[in-house]
């Protein structure tokens, strides 16, 4: 095969490959793995773009890969820095030949199986490889604790008022921003986690003269059984979406863009070396966990969904025919026909109610049952607090079971959701239920209760 | 720090100081250790650039001069001192394991009939 010097490098001919494999500089066994595979299959590598690695057709034949990092390399280095000449020098004074640099990574590879190594002193390679796992794994490590520290403040605000922590809740945006955080600081304390067994490991293995311990791609059936979870972690929430996307066409959007990011994770997690597909594998977890609970958003919103109190007959808007936001004079006249919730009016976008006829007076004790009260629990579910609930009450559960105080003061009740709305208070009359549901910032909160003291007691 | 690093020497930071001992070239280092050891120990260029490195830091060895790309080196007044005492170390320990001359084994072939 004819060799030529091109500006970018060994071209030995027109054959070009180009495999994709992340993977972390405590593997470099993994890669060197890799390069002696592709060596075999015919192809050498000679350079790499970020996770990218280029590759030309050679002769088949097993050569011996070494990967290096050398620490006075930059990133910046337009060309090598005479510190980086020197040690190439070093190296092209034995049988093994400069492969490629990317920063301060360098790869070396000799037809000589048997040439001695690189480094004959494992325990610099051991420093060299610890030194670049932190230069990779610090930046992430300090950009999750200042997301944090943002959102933290930000919780912390948001925390110190119900109304607030509803809103909060209510938003998908700033939820996935607060989980992007978290991912963030996860990683990141995971990197160091990681880089920190590598260093005691090893310590302690250079005690007892066993050499260095390095990741290798070799661990057989775990890397396969890594591989088929991820598919199955990737499949659910690819259905779900789907499904989601059938059910709302203003969804689509949303769906195909988390779909999309779902493909790309996967795509990394699957080409990627062993550690970093356990480390993908976490973020496809929570990503799919994410995805999975907006989809579940998507599915439930704008669907009117009603739930009764025990012995009461179920009334759905939907499959009558009302949709929430639209038929709405059709559903008033519903309403006065039947005697109960005739004076709300149109601000209100969601109802719950039960068959059984409103009586005038509601109980003044408890005319509105405030969200600050019903002790949210912290849930990932969907964008809303509303669509917390609503998926309880989907399994019909009564309000009094999950609040028993209201049992108490003889209240029974269902709930019910919405769209891009927050729950204002729960109008209770024994033996049926209302929940008011009200768009963001029509009203006033004083207005509004005003407003629906005064039209319930009509 | 880098001083302690060097009290004991490893066989290839040995090999490299008495390398040294003439002025040679960087790269010819892992020949001359090669033929000093007579085979018995080789030196990755990856290890003689850190260890030359950090010789020169500590001032065990100095660059003498540049031929192109070519550093020259020689082992310094320090690197002396730290191969002599390396040497004094070993034969000590030759010295202390003199008792291994006299050891016929009896003691571990009763401990085996046991």
């Amino acid at each position: 095969m004819k060799e030529k010097d091109t500006r970018f490098g060994k071209r030995f001919g027109g054959n070009t490959r180009r495999m994709f494999f992340p993977s972390s500089p405590l593997e470099v066994l993994a890669l060197e793995e890799r390069f002696q595979q592709m060596s075999v299959e015919g192809y050498l590598v000679t350079g790499a773009f970020g996770a990218f690695y280029t590759f030309q057709k050679v002769a088949p034949k097993k050569r011996k890969f070494y990967v290096d990092y050398f620490y006075k390399a930059s990133e910046l280095d337009t060309n090598p820095a005479p510190s980086t000449k020197d040690y190439l020098g070093y190296v092209e004074n034995t049988s093994w030949t400069h492969a490629f640099s990317k920063g301060k990574m360098q790869c070396f590879y000799t037809e000589d199986l048997e040439a001695p190594s690189i480094e004959t002193e494992e325990v610099f390679r051991f420093q060299s490889l610890r030194k670049a796992a932190l230069f990779q794994e610090v930046p992430m490590l300090l950009l999750g604790v200042l997301y944090a520290l943002l959102w933290g403040q930000q919780l912390r605000t948001v925390m110190s008022s119900a109304r607030l922590f509803a809103r909060f809740m209510s938003s998908w945006l700033f939820l996935g921003f607060f989980f992007v955080a978290l991912l963030f600081l996860l990683e990141g304390a995971l990197g160091i986690y990681r880089i920190l067994g590598f260093h005691i490991k090893n310590k302690r293995s250079f005690k007892t003269g066993e050499g260095m311990i390095l990741c290798s791609p070799e661990e057989g059936k775990r890397f396969i059984r890594l591989r088929q979870y991820g598919k199955g972690f990737l499949g659910v929430p690819i259905l779900w979406m789907f499904l989601s996307s059938m059910t709302n066409v203003v969804h689509v959007g949303y769906s195909v863009g988390m779909l999309l990011s779902l493909v790309i994770l996967y795509v990394v997690f699957s080409k990627s070396s062993y550690a970093t597909r356990k480390r993908n594998l976490f973020l496809l977890v929570m990503m799919s966990y994410l995805a999975l609970l907006f989809s579940t958003n998507f599915m439930t919103s704008h669907q009117g969904v009603e739930v009764l109190p025990e012995g009461g007959k179920p009334l759905s808007l939907t499959e009558m025919g009302y949709p929430l936001e639209e038929g709405m004079d059709e559903f008033m006249a519903l309403e006065k026909q039947k005697g109960f919730l005739a004076s709300l009016d149109y601000y209100y976008h969601a109802f719950v109610f039960s068959e059984w006829p409103l009586d005038a007076a509601l109980d003044d004790r408890l005319p509105f049952y405030e969200i600050g009260s019903f002790k949210p629990r912290m849930s990932f579910v969907g964008e809303q607090y509303v669509a917390m609930v609503l998926s309880e009450a989907q399994e019909v559960e009564p309000l009094h079971r999950r609040y028993p105080g209201l049992k108490e003061l003889g209240y029974d009740g269902f709930v019910l959701q919405g769209g891009f709305m927050e729950i204002h208070g729960v109008l209770m009359e024994k033996g049926g239920s209302i929940l008011l549901i009200r768009s963001h910032e029509l009203f006033p909160e004083d207005q509004l209760l005003t407003l629906l003291m005064q039209e319930s007691l009509d | 720090m880098a001083r302690e690093q060097f009290q004991t020497l490893t066989e290839p930071m040995y090999y490299i100081l008495l390398s040294l001992l003439s002025e040679v070239c960087g790269v010819d280092i892992m020949d001359r250790v090669h033929e000093l050891s007579r085979g018995r120990v080789s030196v990755g260029p990856g290890t003689l650039y850190t260890l030359l490195d950090k010789f020169v830091k500590v001032g065990m060895i100095e660059e003498t001069k540049m031929l192109g790309r070519k550093k020259h080196y020689v082992i310094t007044k320090e690197g002396v001192q730290a191969l002599k005492t390396e040497q004094e170390r070993l034969c000590i320990l030759l010295e202390d394991g003199q008792i291994l001359k006299d050891y016929q084994g009896e003691a571990m072939a009763e401990r085996e009939s046991v």
